[in-house]
């Protein structure tokens, strides 16, 4: 049990005052025994504290964040590690006869403070009037949104000139969008909620998903001996889908093959990792793997408050923000509630609101949830709101 | 610059913890076990450890196993209480010896006594206790109960439940059967439970499961874990290739003295499920 320190300053005065009745010690900081006993006080406090600390250093229920960090290194348990946000960027050669190279080095974008960053290190080559693609990340963590642009501003990180027969522009890149890295919070309540992190599968799909270019990864296996129809599509026996958003690099085929080396099915002939090897016929071994698809859903939502308080703008305009991560989803959830909407509005602070209803449409219908399937990220694309009447 | 002050000053080495423990006053001594845990505390289970060392605890296994993704889950494993159970003949030098076995409840294994002696005095029940039960009930062994029909005796565990036993005949007209103590097995068709596992082999599966986290899937890893998890219960592998996956023949050995047979395979067969993605046990009955 913790003993706060005045309590334990009180038993200290009193055990001392039993040393020395029917006199009693003066309890005031110009009584120097009296400060003496609270120096003792505060080292037994701290006895207390570390005992009951040291008690729960294991349990990952009340242990503090530093032990429950320090036990998670220990048994190679690590948190979901937040990515910057994605942008893809177009390389145009405006040469109506000459092919341009794109030279090695670090290119940079800079939108409204944040810098988007993509690296070349092989020359890229782009023939007359032809466009690359390059995914460029920012070097921060966190959600960063550009909406399409037809001409930006891009320099090299070492301020050489780039080809002026090459221009940029950039996609609109709500699908890429970042995260910030698990807090400590949402680490342990996953430590304790989350009971297949011991699975293979589960052990994969973590370490996919904190790959740098990689946004969000699932992976399903069918570990039966039937095939398995799964949302639009059907997994043989023993075969593994995998979903993915971000830069593929072949490092994502070297990590599914540290596993085992599966049957991946192929959704696309041409979206696969590969793997070389030299024990495999013809060297190497891919590993395909399809982008999500999205679960789309229609929201509605009814509130009220004080008119004395607010505008109808400024209400509209923060509630809307307040639901606007799920417009711009890229993570994978596997449930959408009205609970998720109740709590999202609600952590606006707008004062004086009260959510009435929330409603959640699929192809107009309504739902009282969504279940999501792991081949799909939800994505909110009408919402409406109103103020109750 | 700080950690110089902070080591000096005894903060970064546990200096100031082991002195509570090494030199107790009458504060600290009223957690000096704490302190002496956490100062010899091993990460094994009670009979590993060696003198000077502390067998962790296990509400200390279960925390590291959580945080390690394993959750103590609920096994089915066979009743030990009550169960019907057949031997086979158990001959030496020429004579049958078969009844005067008693089943060791911990190793679950029928052991033999007076396999020397051709006449005795009194019924082998005499050496029976609770943890070496016989089958048979001698005549006139008191009736210490009566257990009414639909009446759980059992707690999940597998062990009696002393309130439930009724000390007279149920007046209903229920059906019902005497109860003549712990010393004997009961005559009963054998029933599954449902428990968590026990902290001991929790810590053999949270062993088994970092060593695939740290070295990968591997037959050789197989082989370790198994021997790990189940102390040779389940032995006889036979691997057989079937395209995409592999199914894996075991047999299990009842000679193994080891306690937990039943909770033992399936935390292996949890494992295989867990890691082995494309293996598929399959036991062979003989």
């Amino acid at each position: 049990m913790i003993k706060t320190y005045d309590e334990v300053l009180t038993e200290v005065c009193d055990t001392f005052d039993g040393f020395i009745t029917p006199k009693k010690i003066q309890r005031v900081d110009t009584n120097i025994v009296y400060l003496i006993l609270k120096a003792v006080s505060k080292g037994i406090e701290s006895v207390y504290t570390i005992v009951e600390s040291l008690r729960s250093k294991f349990n990952p229920e009340t242990c503090d964040d530093e032990d429950l960090l320090s036990v998670a290194k220990l048994v190679g348990t690590s948190k979901i590690i937040g990515k910057g946000s994605g942008l893809v960027i177009n390389i145009i050669n405006n040469n109506a006869e000459d092919p341009v190279t794109l030279e090695v080095g670090t290119y940079l974008f800079k939108y409204e403070d944040v810098i988007f960053a993509f690296e070349v290190t092989l020359g890229i080559v782009i023939p007359a009037l032809a466009a690359a693609q390059k995914i460029a990340f920012t070097t921060v963590k966190g959600s960063y949104r550009v909406t399409s642009i037809g001409d930006i501003q891009v320099t090299r990180e070492d301020e050489a000139p780039i080809d002026s027969d090459i221009s940029f522009s950039c996609v609109d890149n709500a699908s890429l969008l970042g995260y910030l890295d698990e807090s400590n919070y949402e680490f342990r309540k996953r430590i304790l909620n989350d009971g297949t992190r011991s699975d293979s599968i589960s052990e994969l799909e973590l370490e996919l998903r904190n790959l740098p270019s990689i946004l969000e990864a699932k992976v399903m296996f069918n570990n039966t001996t039937v095939e398995q129809p799964i949302d639009d599509f059907v997994l043989l026996p023993f075969e593994m889908a995998i979903f993915l958003t971000g830069d593929i690099t072949d490092e994502i085929a070297a990590i599914v093959c540290a596993k085992s080396i599966y049957a991946t099915k192929m959704f696309d002939p041409a979206k696969y990792s590969l793997y070389t090897s030299s024990v495999f016929l013809g060297g190497q071994h891919k590993v395909y793997y399809d982008n999500f698809r999205a679960k789309e859903y229609d929201l509605a939502v009814v509130y009220d408050y004080d008119p004395r308080l607010h505008t109808p703008a400024y209400v509209e305009s923060k509630v809307a923000e307040a639901v606007r991560p799920f417009v711009y989803n890229v993570v994978h959830t596997p449930f959408i509630t009205e609970q998720l909407f109740y709590d999202a509005i609600s952590d606006a602070n707008i004062a004086s609101l009260v959510v009435l209803d929330v409603t959640i449409t699929v192809s107009g219908i309504p739902v009282s949830y969504i279940s999501v399937p792991s081949s799909r990220v939800p994505k909110l694309v009408t919402f409406t709101q109103s103020k109750a009447v | 610059m700080k950690k110089i002050f902070r080591y000096a000053t005894a903060e970064l080495n546990g200096f100031f913890l082991k002195s509570l423990y090494g030199v107790p006053n009458p504060i600290t001594e009223q957690f000096f076990e704490d302190f002496e845990y956490f100062d010899k505390v091993q990460f094994k289970s009670g009979a590993d450890v060696f003198a000077g060392e502390v067998p962790i605890q296990d509400g200390d296994i279960f925390g590291i196993a959580k945080v390690a993704g394993l959750f103590p889950f609920v096994i089915s494993a066979e009743s030990l209480s009550g169960s019907l159970r057949f031997t086979q003949s158990y001959i030496v030098g020429g004579r049958n010896y078969s009844e005067r076995g008693l089943f060791n409840m911990d190793t679950e294994l029928f052991e033999y006594y007076r396999t020397t002696e051709e006449e005795y005095t009194d019924d082998i029940a005499t050496l029976a206790t609770e943890r070496k039960r016989i089958s048979f009930v001698p005549q006139g062994t008191p009736i210490l109960g009566w257990i009414k029909e639909g009446v759980n005796v059992f707690t999940p565990e597998g062990r009696i439940i002393p309130e439930a036993i009724f000390p007279e005949k149920p007046v209903d007209g229920s059906s019902y059967y005497p109860y003549f103590g712990e010393k004997y097995l009961f005559f009963s068709e054998t029933f599954l439970l449902t428990a968590p596992i026990d902290a001991a082999t929790t810590m053999l599966v949270l062993e088994s499961m970092q060593r695939i986290r740290y070295n990968g899937i591997s037959i050789s890893e197989l082989s370790i874990l198994t021997q790990l998890v189940t102390g040779g219960y389940v032995s006889g592998f036979e691997l057989v290739h079937n395209g995409v996956y592999s199914i894996l023949k075991y047999r299990l050995d009842d000679t193994i003295p080891i306690e937990g047979k039943s909770k033992r395979q399936l935390s292996w067969l949890s494992i295989m499920s867990s890691k082995f993605k494309t293996i598929i046990p399959v036991e062979i009955i003989t």
